[in-house]
C-alpha cells in the first residue's frame, strides 16, 4: 500500500452534484483502492451536493479504516460552509493548500 | 405565483434550478440565496424522485412565491407519503467511524433555509421551503 499523498483535482466539472457523482466516484476509485493518504483539491469547486459529500465520507471511512486520511485543500469559503454545515470539518482534515502536508 | 410541471428522473434537477433561478433572478436574490437555492431544489427533487416516486418517471410541480418569510419555493408530488422532516436530527458528534453516510441531504435543507414544512393533502405531499 502506498504512503504517498495522492493528490486529485476537481478541474474539469468544477461541482459535484448527483448527476455526475458516479464520475466523482469513479475519479476516486484507484484512491480507495490503494491509497493511505489523499489530498482532495477543491480549489475549483463551485458547488457540491449531499451527493458529493456522501463519496467524500465514504472516501474517509475506508482510508480511516486503514488509518490514513482525506485533506480536503484550497476549499473555497462558500463550499467550506457547506462542510461546517455537514459537520465534516470536526472528522477531516483541512489545508489552504496541498503543500501544507 | 409561478408554477412550472416537471417528470421526476435522476437528472431533472438541472432543470428545476433553472426554472428557479429565473424566479428568483425576478425577485433579485443575491448569489448566496442561488447558491442555497441550487442546493436546495437538488436534495428536495431527488427526494421526490427516489422516496415519493420510487425511481418512477411522474409528474411533480414547482412553484415559487414571496410572502412574509422570504421566497419560497414549493414542491408538490403525488407518490407515496414522504415527510422529509420525520428524519432525526443528524448527530455530527461521533467520529469519522460512527457516522452515518446517509441524511446529509435533509440535514443541509434544514440548515441552510429559513424555515421548512412538510403537509400530506389527499394524495400529494406539499414540501415548502423559504430561503
Amino acid at each position: 500500500m502506498s504512503t504517498q499523498y495522492l493528490t486529485v483535482s476537481i478541474y474539469e466539472k468544477r461541482y459535484i452534484d448527483s448527476g455526475i457523482v458516479i464520475e466523482f466516484e469513479e475519479l476516486l476509485k484507484d484512491a480507495v483502492e490503494n491509497e493511505k493518504n489523499v489530498a482532495l483539491n477543491l480549489s475549483d469547486l463551485t458547488f457540491i451536493s449531499s451527493a458529493g459529500l456522501r463519496v467524500i465520507m465514504g472516501l474517509g471511512k475506508v482510508l480511516n479504516a486503514k488509518e490514513g486520511k482525506v485533506y480536503l485543500c484550497n476549499v473555497p469559503p462558500h463550499i467550506k460552509k457547506i462542510f461546517e454545515i455537514a459537520g465534516f470539518t470536526a472528522i477531516f482534515t483541512f489545508l489552504n493548500d496541498v503543500s501544507e502536508i | 405565483m409561478k408554477e412550472q410541471t416537471f417528470t421526476s428522473s435522476a437528472n431533472i434537477f438541472r432543470d428545476v434550478v433553472i426554472f428557479a433561478i429565473d424566479e428568483a433572478n425576478a425577485v433579485g436574490l443575491d448569489s448566496e440565496e442561488i447558491n442555497k437555492l441550487k442546493l436546495i431544489v437538488e436534495e428536495v427533487v431527488t427526494n421526490i424522485y427516489k422516496h415519493a416516486y420510487r425511481y418512477q418517471a411522474q409528474d411533480f410541480n414547482v412553484s415559487c412565491s414571496t410572502d412574509n418569510d422570504g421566497f419560497c419555493l414549493i414542491f408538490r408530488d403525488n407518490g407515496q407519503a414522504f415527510d422529509p422532516l420525520k428524519h432525526a436530527q443528524l448527530d455530527l458528534n461521533p467520529g469519522i467511524e460512527g457516522r452515518p453516510i446517509g441524511g446529509l441531504g435533509i440535514h443541509l435543507v434544514r440548515n441552510i433555509s429559513k424555515r421548512q414544512s412538510y403537509e400530506r393533502v389527499g394524495e400529494a405531499n406539499i414540501f415548502k421551503v423559504w430561503l
